[in-house]
Parts: C-alpha cells; sequence; structure tokens
C-alpha cells in the first residue's frame, strides 16, 4: 500500500496527488468531531465493507450536480474539489444545524432536485436511473487514518478537525449564530428555545435577516459562544455531550442551559474526562457549615516582648 | 490558554469614582491601612526562638482581599468572617512589568495608586480581622480582573496552566452578584432582605419577537432562583430588582 497523500485541513484538497485514478477516490472528512461522507454514484449500491471506515468519492463525481444538497432536512453544502478532469473528491460542509444525519432515510437534492434516498449506508432504495445520484452518511468520529493506495482506489483522509478561525470581538450577530449553530449541530428550533425566541427569529438571526436582538440575547449569543469553543477546542462531540451527558440532577446540559444555568454548564464542562463531579450543594442552598472544633494548638498568643519582661 | 492580562482590571479604584460603603466587600478588594502580619523571624539574641514582625499599619499596609465569597462569608448570614485572607500589597519590582510573565506568586496590580504599579503578593497571605477592612477599601478588581486573580492563584498554588471557562463565567457570577448587592443596600440602607430576594425565584425570561422585542406577558417561570440564573439572565434579574426597589 502506497502512501499517496494526506489532508490536514480542508484547505489542503487541491494538494491530493493529481492523476487519481478515475475509478474512485476514498475520502473521509471530518466536521467538529463528525464525519460526515458525500457518495455519488450512478450505481444502485455501494458495496458497505468499503464504506465503513472511508467515504467513496467515485470518480463519476465529476458528473453529480454540484450545489446545494439536502440530507435529512440539513443543508449541505457540496463543493467541487478540483475543476480537473480528474474529480478527486467532494467537500462537504454542514451549512445548516442539522437533526442527527442518521444512516437511514437519507435523501439527495442535487442542485435542488431530489433524485434518490437511501435506506441504509450506501444503499439506495429508489431506481437509479439517473446518473447524478448523491448520498451521505456520518460515520463515527475517527482518529487518524492511513492514506494507502488500494487497487483502483486512492485513500486520502483529513486527520485532523478543520480549524474555526476565532470569530473577531465585533462579530456580527450572524456569524456569531452561525458559528453556534456549526459547533453544536443543532436546529434553529432547538437554539432558538435556549434564548426564547422562536426557530424563525433564530433562523433569521442565523442568516444576517434579523441584526436586532435584544441586549440580554446579544451577550447570550457571545456567552454561549465562549462556552462552546471552550468545548471545541478539546475535541468534544458537543452535540452529544450537551444532549446526552446527564447531571447529578437529571438534567442534560442542555436542559441546564434552557434554564438558565450557564454556570453550571461550565462548571460541568471543566470536569469533562474526570470523573463527575458535583458543585457542593450546601454553597446553593445557603446552608451554614457545622463549626470545626480546634484544639488548643490554634491559640494565638499575644507577643510578649523582652522589653516588656 | 493563558490568560492575557487585562486591560482593565479594576472596577473601581482610589483616583476613579471610589466603591462606597454599600459595595459589599470581596475577592478582589484592595485595603489601605488594615494590619498585615509578616512571616516570624528568628530572634537576634535568642536562638532557637522565634519572633514575629511587628504589624505592617500605616499607609504602606495594603492588602487584597483573596478569598472567594463562599469561603469569607458566612453560608446562612452572608456575614464576613472573623478573620479574612489578605495578601500584602506592595510596590511593584522595578524588574517586572506588562505582560506579568511568570512569577505566579505575584499578582499584578497596575496603576493601582498614583500611576504606580503594586503587586499582591499570594505567597504571603496573612488573616486580618475583618473588622479592620471596613472603611480601608481603595480598589475593586472588574470581572476580567478577577478572572486573571483566578488564574494567578491557580497557577500559583498548583501550577495549573489553563483558564477553564469556568473562572470566567464565576467571575462574571461574582460581580454581577456584588454589583446587584451594592445596589440593594445603597437603594434600602442595608443588605437586609438582599440575599432571600435572589433566591426567590426567577420570573422568567420574556420571549422575543423577531424585530428584537419582549413579548410582554411571556415570561414564564423556570423553577431556578434568581441567583442560579445570574449570569445568563443578568438583565432580567436586574429589571426584577429595578421593579421590586421602584
Amino acid at each position: 500500500m502506497a502512501v499517496k497523500g494526506v489532508l490536514s485541513s480542508y484547505d489542503d484538497v487541491d494538494k491530493l496527488p493529481p492523476a487519481i485514478r478515475r475509478d474512485g477516490v476514498r475520502v473521509v472528512v471530518r466536521d467538529h468531531g463528525k464525519c460526515l461522507d458525500v457518495l455519488t454514484s450512478p450505481s444502485s449500491s455501494y458495496l458497505l465493507p468499503d464504506l465503513a471506515d472511508f467515504s467513496l468519492v467515485k470518480g463519476e463525481a465529476m458528473h453529480a450536480g454540484f450545489g446545494r444538497v439536502m440530507l435529512g432536512g440539513a443543508a449541505v453544502r457540496v463543493d467541487r474539489l478540483s475543476d480537473q478532469e480528474d474529480v478527486v473528491g467532494l467537500k462537504a460542509v454542514l451549512a445548516a444545524p442539522s437533526v442527527a444525519l442518521q444512516p437511514l432515510n437519507l435523501f439527495g437534492f442535487p442542485n435542488s432536485t431530489q433524485i434518490d434516498s437511501v435506506r441504509a449506508i450506501g444503499l439506495m432504495t429508489s431506481s437509479a436511473a439517473i446518473a447524478t445520484s448523491l448520498a451521505a452518511h456520518p460515520l463515527e468520529p475517527i482518529k487518524a487514518m492511513v492514506v494507502e493506495e488500494f487497487p483502483h482506489t486512492t485513500v486520502a483522509t483529513v486527520e485532523e478537525t478543520p480549524s474555526l478561525e476565532p470569530l473577531r470581538p465585533d462579530a456580527p450577530v450572524a456569524d456569531i449564530a452561525s458559528r453556534i449553530a456549526t459547533l453544536t449541530d443543532l436546529g434553529d428550533e432547538a437554539l432558538g428555545h435556549l434564548f426564547k425566541v422562536e426557530r424563525e427569529t433564530f433562523c433569521r438571526w442565523r442568516t444576517g435577516v434579523l441584526v436586532n436582538p435584544r441586549l440580554g440575547n446579544r451577550r447570550r449569543l457571545g456567552l454561549l459562544l465562549t462556552l462552546l469553543e471552550d468545548l471545541a477546542g478539546r475535541d468534544v462531540s458537543i452535540k452529544d455531550w450537551l444532549l446526552n451527558h446527564t447531571t447529578v440532577g437529571g438534567l442534560t446540559a442542555y436542559q441546564l442551559l434552557g434554564q438558565g444555568r450557564i454556570d453550571d454548564v461550565a462548571y460541568l464542562a471543566s470536569s469533562i474526562g474526570e470523573p463527575t463531579t458535583a458543585r457542593d450543594p450546601r454553597v446553593a442552598s445557603g446552608q451554614e457549615r457545622k463549626p470545626l472544633v480546634f484544639g488548643e494548638d490554634d491559640v494565638w498568643e499575644p507577643q510578649v516582648l523582652d522589653d516588656e519582661r | 490558554m493563558t490568560v492575557e492580562f487585562p486591560r482593565a482590571p479594576y472596577l473601581y479604584r482610589e483616583d476613579e469614582p471610589h466603591a462606597g460603603p454599600a459595595r459589599p466587600l470581596s475577592q478582589g478588594d484592595v485595603f489601605l491601612d488594615i494590619p498585615l502580619v509578616g512571616p516570624a523571624q528568628p530572634h537576634p539574641r535568642q536562638e532557637g526562638t522565634w519572633v514575629a514582625p511587628k504589624p505592617r499599619t500605616g499607609p504602606s499596609a495594603l492588602g487584597l482581599f483573596v478569598t472567594h465569597p463562599c469561603g469569607s462569608r458566612s453560608r446562612g448570614t452572608h456575614a464576613l468572617n472573623p478573620f479574612l485572607s489578605i495578601a500584602p500589597v506592595v510596590k511593584c519590582p522595578t524588574n517586572w512589568g506588562p505582560p506579568w510573565e511568570g512569577w505566579y506568586e505575584y499578582f499584578p496590580l497596575p496603576s493601582l495608586r498614583n500611576g504606580e504599579d503594586y503587586v499582591a503578593k499570594l505567597s504571603e497571605v496573612c488573616p486580618v480581622p475583618s473588622a479592620a477592612l471596613e472603611g480601608s477599601r481603595i480598589a475593586c478588581l472588574s470581572g476580567d480582573g478577577l478572572r486573571a486573580l483566578f488564574h494567578r492563584l491557580a497557577m500559583n498554588s498548583l501550577r495549573f496552566p489553563e483558564t477553564p471557562l469556568h473562572y470566567g463565567i464565576e467571575a462574571e457570577r461574582l460581580t454581577t452578584e456584588i454589583n446587584l448587592w451594592e445596589r440593594w443596600t445603597s437603594h434600602q440602607g442595608s443588605h437586609d432582605g438582599f440575599h432571600e430576594w435572589l433566591d426567590e425565584p426567577f420570573g422568567g425570561q420574556a420571549r422575543e419577537d423577531a424585530e428584537g422585542s419582549a413579548i410582554q406577558g411571556s415570561a414564564e417561570p423556570s423553577g431556578e432562583s434568581r441567583r442560579a440564573v445570574l449570569v445568563w439572565n443578568r438583565e432580567e434579574v436586574i429589571e426584577e430588582m429595578n421593579n421590586f426597589l421602584s
């Protein structure tokens, strides 16, 4: 197996080795801990073993429609990676928060036209008569992978999660809301709930249609972003942690946020990777501590100076 | 990630609008003319004997309040403990300055007095009667200043290099609570009732319409106390206090 190249970020995709075989390139794209595969093929099915580890982008991807793709209601931007005849792969970026992308019931909408549905990973259920079929599925987060060459297949991997540039302190609401959506992978409704706004309102903040949140919500947007960037910096699967991690009180971190308890969430976040800790409930309840009883050694005697003896 | 020392570490300073007596004494406050006790020294004539130096008082006796309120006040009455942990504050060594790297046993207090830099000596913290602090405060740290203090304390005690988000959130929570406490005391003449009010249920955050306006009557209590939502719902809690005090 010959190493053909390693992608370290989206920006490196153009550095893929040239003259890729037309019959296939495998690409895994990691986006904040989620591996998103974009598959394209005129075939009616894929070989599942090939898809278990790596994303497969067939050489005929060049024939597929590049543009906007919808996956289970989530918008995914698909960009051509190369203008050369030998297309080496596609870049898929979650352009909007989505519901969890399940392997089941994903739909491809290249150029806003639904052309296919997928019943399982890479397995298409509908007619495959359309040559530009597209399918996508998420994989579990994958750490570093080796770049290998298989017969008739070139493998390229993205080793690191693409880092997002820190937002400027004067970033507009749209940038902050978009970044929150990207980092959490939560939908507008779920995020709107945290800020006590309708789904449409959060969507309009995110897309820049509305730029006028109340002062409190402006501050809260920044506050939540700070929390999320802290989590992202530690390679935490943010959405899973927010929704799945149940705290001592029985609430998830997301529910705690919904109740305004961001300080408790930040406290919990600080112990990620460590055994679960809980804040001392007596502090919050104002419960007086029982005084400790010290011995006779805990006495300061008045200083007696030499001159006074 | 380490903390860059904030540009504005003070909420109040002696030469700026001074923190009045209504503001409760809290972590990060700086005091002048308080009794500071230094480390014991060998007796000059009696071998094997140690003597305490004369307590430092007067205009050169400055100190920084280093303990979190949870550790320096009664949880029941919220009164200050009889003794508080105070780090002596002295003029900054001439060979140390911004960006204040290393020397984690010192917490910088730039331009604290008369444009001069000072440092709090975190390794020489001493107990000071809380009664001796009343009326002696000359500065308060801002939220950013508190966050930097948390970082210094952790570095000095544990060599913990990171600045968990918890530091920033806690600094904001603490600052907001003290601000509200000060406002209450200024208005009511005493802090009586403040903590009871803070522990009452929060009325909720009003929903916001697409025009960026609060929808009247849409706030629903979440079941949390005001104290529990101080950071996230600061504006709403302040509004509730305004309504209560008006």
